[in-house]
């Protein structure tokens, strides 16, 4: 779900812009090692060093990867996960989606962020054993 | 959903087993609101909220959530012969009595004139509404005291109940007026998309604005 809640979805893939980035990266590599016949100096090295630096994986690659390193048929389940108070919660921005429920007079909250990563969360809130999924 | 402890398997949608020793069991849902942050601290101060496991294990914000990439070419045709009028990924409102299960297409309550709609679920009435801004879907049994109530939408982003003149935040809870600090039932419910909630349930029916 859309992080502004706009009425219309966003379409955002994760590997297509890193592949479109790839083919950029590669491209500017290929016109700096080839410009001009002498050895490259020293500059056009560090150039060369930096395109070919490896692009940060995307998030589907790096939950791709987690996957097939835990079972492939699985999703990586959260169990009982850490929680802070609301005021501690500084990795959550005002206007992020967060799944909140309330037990026993006990409120907590899942940022759809990370639950949309396990897909599934097992936790226990007032006693009540609690399996949240997205 | 997979439990390791028997190797039952689960519709997550539903909370049912399907496949395994516990086949035919539901686990038991509980309400909960899909909402911004902001607005879930405003409703309740003391909360807590889950820590990221890793910092690498959730999405960034500028990654997509939605799943209709890989749906099968003939869900899709199914899905679109059904209600063509709904895309797969369209966003909505789902309410489960038990008996009956209903949608509530987020762009069809945003065009209607409050959005907020008193309706009649399974012989229930309940209240269903989306806040206009934050587009943060809400839904309760709107009886209190044995008395059906009809709400309607205040600026102040608040339900407002004409007959007692009691005012209720979008949590169900009473904030003014007669039925002050009163809950409403919260309905066994979902946000969703369209193509989710149509293979979890597909006798639902589809809220219409009355023209």
């Amino acid at each position: 779900m859309p992080k502004s809640k706009s009425p219309e979805p966003r379409r955002l893939g994760g590997i297509t812009p890193s592949i479109a980035c790839a083919i950029c990266v590669l491209s500017l590599a290929t016109v700096a090692m080839t410009r001009g016949n002498s050895a490259p100096r020293a500059s056009q090295w560090t150039l060369n060093r930096q395109f070919f630096t490896p692009l940060p994986k995307s998030d589907a690659e790096r939950f791709a990867e987690e996957r097939i390193q835990r079972d492939p048929r699985l999703f990586p389940a959260a169990d009982d996960p850490r929680t802070v108070a609301a005021d501690d919660a500084s990795f959550l921005r005002d206007d992020d989606e967060v799944l909140g429920f309330v037990v026993g007079g006990h409120a907590r909250a899942y940022p759809i962020r990370t639950i949309s990563y396990h897909h599934i969360v097992n936790d226990t809130l007032s006693g009540t054993h609690l399996t949240v999924t997205y | 959903m997979k439990d390791e402890a028997t190797g039952s398997e689960w519709l997550h949608m539903t909370g049912e087993s399907y496949k395994g020793p516990l086949t035919g069991s539901r686990l038991t849902a509980h309400s909960g609101r899909h909402v911004l942050w902001r607005e879930w601290k405003q409703d309740h101060p003391n909360t807590d909220v889950m820590a990221p496991v890793d910092p690498s294990q959730q999405f960034s914000r500028e990654d997509s959530y939605r799943g209709t990439g890989t749906l099968p070419v003939e869900f899709a045709r199914v899905l679109h012969d059904t209600h063509n009028a709904l895309h797969a990924s369209d966003l909505l409102f789902g309410v489960d009595s038990g008996v009956e299960a209903k949608a509530y297409p987020f762009k069809s309550m945003l065009g209607h004139k409050t959005a907020v709609v008193n309706d009649v679920l399974a012989r229930d009435p309940i209240v269903v509404g989306l806040h206009p801004i934050t587009r943060s879907p809400f839904g309760y049994r709107r009886i209190l005291d044995g008395t059906v109530l009809s709400l309607q939408w205040l600026p102040s982003g608040h339900l407002f109940d004409t007959a007692s003149g009691s005012k209720f935040n979008l949590a169900g809870r009473g904030v003014s007026g007669p039925h002050v600090d009163q809950q409403l039932e919260p309905l066994r419910s979902m946000q969703c998309e369209w193509y989710g909630w149509y293979s979890s349930r597909p006798h639902t029916t589809i809220w219409t604005p009355k023209t």
